[in-house]
């Protein structure tokens, strides 16, 4: 249950007791009787985040609205579960099947609301696959069918609100990005490829013992100077008038920081960006002010999102082709409420509200045709009175020479 | 290469199985099958329609288009704006399949992958008529993972040579008072030398080694440490290129002087022969049942407990790859058992054995189907590995 991280002895399942305590209150909102999560191979993706511990075969966890935890198992997945202490109790299945044993329990419980781990919405809150949702109907039978609901209304919040140990690991993984970041930058130089500037960013996290945010692995950030999108770094070299964009973040301790950076590489000859250039990042950065300032518990994300959206156009500059920010945690994009437009593609996300504990990136990116390419990302923590940042805002165009 | 090869695969497999078209959704990377057919995760809704005529069409967001298309694997990729619906029933009306498989499965969770919630987006934006059409691609996600194309083999084989690589540069180097988590740092450094990354889940940050007094289980290391009378369990998984190789030895802690207690050594004697059964039984075409019973009389023959496990898996790009299981007629494992063993399958055999004394040991090997046989894609354990210092 323990382990020993240099001199401190630390519960490394804390960060699931908080959530586990926080799901209990979260149902007794709700008013959910039962939250059933059925899994095999660690299929959910909430599993890291509760209960913590996952099973190899197929196996369930309960959590029940009056405080309740149970983990059921086949025998060879019991050890690491009974170890934990996360559970009331665990049951093992061994001769008798994971059906008669759930039924049973389920059974004694006669919840009222049961609570599924699916969604339209929601990637993140629809771990339930169609085979697995069949067995469970054919296991518990129709009685408890029709009180089966999407969890939603439970884990969007658990996942997004933040409990001080999640803080405190994503700010420790916001300082050493940024760290990096200005290691690499006293190292990159003009002349260098993509893929170069990438094995700078995995040396320095290999140096700290932490990995990539998204790929949870040493591998290397988004490196562009041309063709924007979602992908590696390749083989092209940064040259006297290109941008560079970098968009990077580690994972600390299973919590992450999503920062994205733009420089500018200098002709001979240059000492500064060109006018246009400097005006494009200044609008952009004026774009994240405002939209950090409009951040509020109880805003719509929408509304965030139409603050830098409207301000980058009335500069006369491209629209946003993308959600403002985003939340993140233990993933660069962890669900829940968008700073996002109200496009179909984003569904309910941008209509949820803002609350105290969420945290989120803030990048209102504008890529002008054939022009310059400005992608600043900041990310934020929202508190009672308004947004705090997490990293050290980029004030001024970095210069690359 | 393999990307290539597996999408060519899964062309004839609908062709085999005669359905028209295999429909695959997924965001980010929920998707067992479409992360084996295209290696690539989307931020946003994706659609994968392969055809038994050859059309590989890919339906994405914008933000993924170019991404998605930079992998050359697709025949049409086309950005679907802000209504994936119009982009798919478009496909549909056009290409008017018969039949739609798509991935799920009760009994396998690798054929498993299409979630409850994206199912109710189907439901809820696809005309009747294609609804319809719905049948389980279970039987074509199964094929398709198990059946490796020459270059997932020449790539698992590269991987068992390097942990059993691994593993001896290790050996030397266990000793007696040494944790278990010790000796899995130790493993870990080695893996990372040989240019492997852990081939266990994100969660999982060490291979497993298991004292026997501390119970050989899916569990991480803990401190408890070697002492002499242990049977020590090593069980490592590498990745390379995304496919995994799997490898289990088992070790005996123990004094120069003193003989190998019988109790002991007819658990390691009974494992090594156990496994030997099972490499002489399995060839293409023999049920998978059939095999694991045959290692089970050795067992029973030598008076111990059977294993509560199958006694082989299929693995791949995972360590549990699901579809065709050695194991025991019965509930648990279903018609996963029930199914012949295939060419070019490959599966681990696999024995965890345990005596009254609580002493046990746990050996895992690796094999591929062959017509008439199978082959070990590295040289089984046939010897005692003991620890004396």
């Amino acid at each position: 249950m323990f382990e020993r991280i240099g001199e401190l002895k630390v519960d490394k399942y804390q960060v699931n007791r908080e959530k586990i305590t926080q799901a209990y209150q979260l149902m007794q909102r709700e008013n959910i009787d039962m939250w059933l999560i059925l899994t095999s191979e660690g299929s959910d993706p909430c599993l890291p985040l509760i209960p913590g511990v996952k099973t190899v075969g197929l196996g369930a966890f309960i959590f029940t609205k009056d405080g309740g935890s149970y983990a059921f198992c086949s025998s060879i997945d019991a050890q690491d579960l009974e170890e934990s202490n996360l559970f009331t109790q665990v049951y093992k299945y061994q001769q008798q099947s994971l059906q008669e044993i759930l039924k049973e329990f389920v059974q004694k419980q006669n919840p009222h609301k049961i609570a599924l781990n699916y969604s339209q919405d929601e990637h993140l809150c629809d771990g339930l696959t169609v085979g697995r949702y069949r067995w469970l109907c054919e296991a518990l039978g129709s009685d408890f069918v029709e009180k089966f609901g999407g969890a939603e209304n439970v884990l969007i919040p658990l996942r997004s609100i933040k409990s001080p140990e999640e803080l405190r690991r994503i700010q420790k993984a916001v300082d050493i990005t940024q760290e990096i970041y200005e290691v690499c930058f006293q190292q990159i130089k003009k002349g260098m490829s993509e893929i170069e500037i990438g094995d700078l960013f995995i040396t320095e996290m290999k140096n700290r013992g932490v990995t990539s945010a998204g790929s949870k692995a040493l591998t290397p950030p988004i490196v562009m100077k041309e063709r924007i999108a979602h992908r590696g770094p390749g083989e092209a070299r940064i040259e006297g008038g290109d941008f560079l964009i970098m968009d990077f973040g580690v994972d600390y301790q299973g919590y992450v920081a999503d920062i994205a950076r733009t420089a500018y590489v200098l002709k001979d000859g240059e000492k500064e960006a060109p006018n246009e250039f400097q005006r494009v990042f200044k609008t952009a950065h004026q774009a994240i002010t405002k939209a950090i300032a409009a951040i509020k518990p109880g805003q719509k994300g929408h509304a965030i999102d139409e603050v830098a959206r409207q301000y980058i156009l009335s500069q006369g500059l491209p629209e946003i082709t993308h959600a403002t920010g985003h939340q993140l945690g233990r993933i660069p994009h962890d669900g829940g409420a968008l700073l996002g437009p109200k496009w179909h593609r984003y569904g309910k996300a941008p209509y949820r509200t803002i609350e105290a504990g969420m945290v989120f990136t803030v990048e209102p990116t504008i890529f002008v045709e054939n022009g310059p390419a400005v992608l600043v990302e900041e990310n934020v923590v929202v508190e009672q009175d308004g947004a705090r940042l997490l990293s050290k805002r980029q004030d001024k165009l970095i210069l690359i020479s | 290469m393999i990307k290539s090869e597996k999408i060519q695969q899964s062309i004839e497999l609908l062709n085999k199985f005669d359905i028209d078209l295999w429909l695959m959704i997924s965001r980010t990377d929920s998707e067992p099958t479409v992360n084996l057919l295209f290696g690539q995760s989307t931020i946003g809704l994706g659609f994968y329609l392969i055809s038994k005529k050859g059309d590989v069409i890919g339906l994405f967001s914008s933000i993924d288009c170019d991404y998605m298309a930079q992998t050359n694997l697709f025949t049409v990729v086309e950005s679907y704006d802000l209504s994936p619906q119009k982009a798919l029933n478009r496909w549909l009306n056009q290409l008017k399949p018969p039949k739609i498989a798509l991935n799920y499965s009760v009994l396998d969770v690798k054929a498993d992958g299409l979630s409850y919630g994206l199912f109710l987006w189907l439901k809820q934006n696809l005309k009747q008529q294609w609804q319809d059409k719905f049948c389980s691609a279970e039987a074509l996600a199964q094929n398709l993972r198990g059946i490796k194309t020459s270059g997932e083999i020449t790539c698992i084989k590269n991987v068992a040579q390097k942990l059993k690589q691994s593993f001896e540069q290790v050996l030397p180097q266990i000793k007696i008072n040494q944790s278990e988590l010790e000796i899995a740092k130790i493993l870990n450094q080695s893996l990372s030398l040989n240019g492997l990354r852990l081939g266990f889940k994100k969660e999982w940050q060490y291979p497993l080694v298991c004292l026997d007094r501390g119970g050989v289980n899916h569990r991480q290391p803990s401190n408890l440490t070697v002492q002499k009378g242990d049977i020590l369990t090593i069980g490592l998984s590498g990745s390379d290129q995304g496919y995994v190789a799997l490898f289990g030895r088992g070790l005996y802690c123990s004094d120069y002087q003193k003989v190998m207690p019988p109790a002991i050594s007819k658990l390691f004697t009974t494992a090594f022969k156990v496994i030997q059964v099972g490499a002489q039984m399995a060839k293409a075409g023999i049920l998978a049942w059939q095999v694991d019973q045959e290692m089970r009389k050795v067992i029973a023959f030598a008076n111990l407990d059977q294993p509560q496990h199958a006694l082989g898996h299929q693995f791949g790009l995972s360590t549990h790859e699901g579809g065709t299981i050695i194991g025991p007629l019965g509930e648990k494992y279903g018609n996963s058992v029930k199914k012949p063993l295939l060419i070019n399958e490959v599966y681990t055999l696999q024995v965890s054995l345990k005596n009254n004394n609580n002493s046990q040991v746990m050996i895992q090997e690796n094999v591929v189907v062959l017509p008439d046989r199978v082959e070990f894609l590295t040289s089984p354990q046939r010897r005692i590995y003991f620890i004396y210092q």
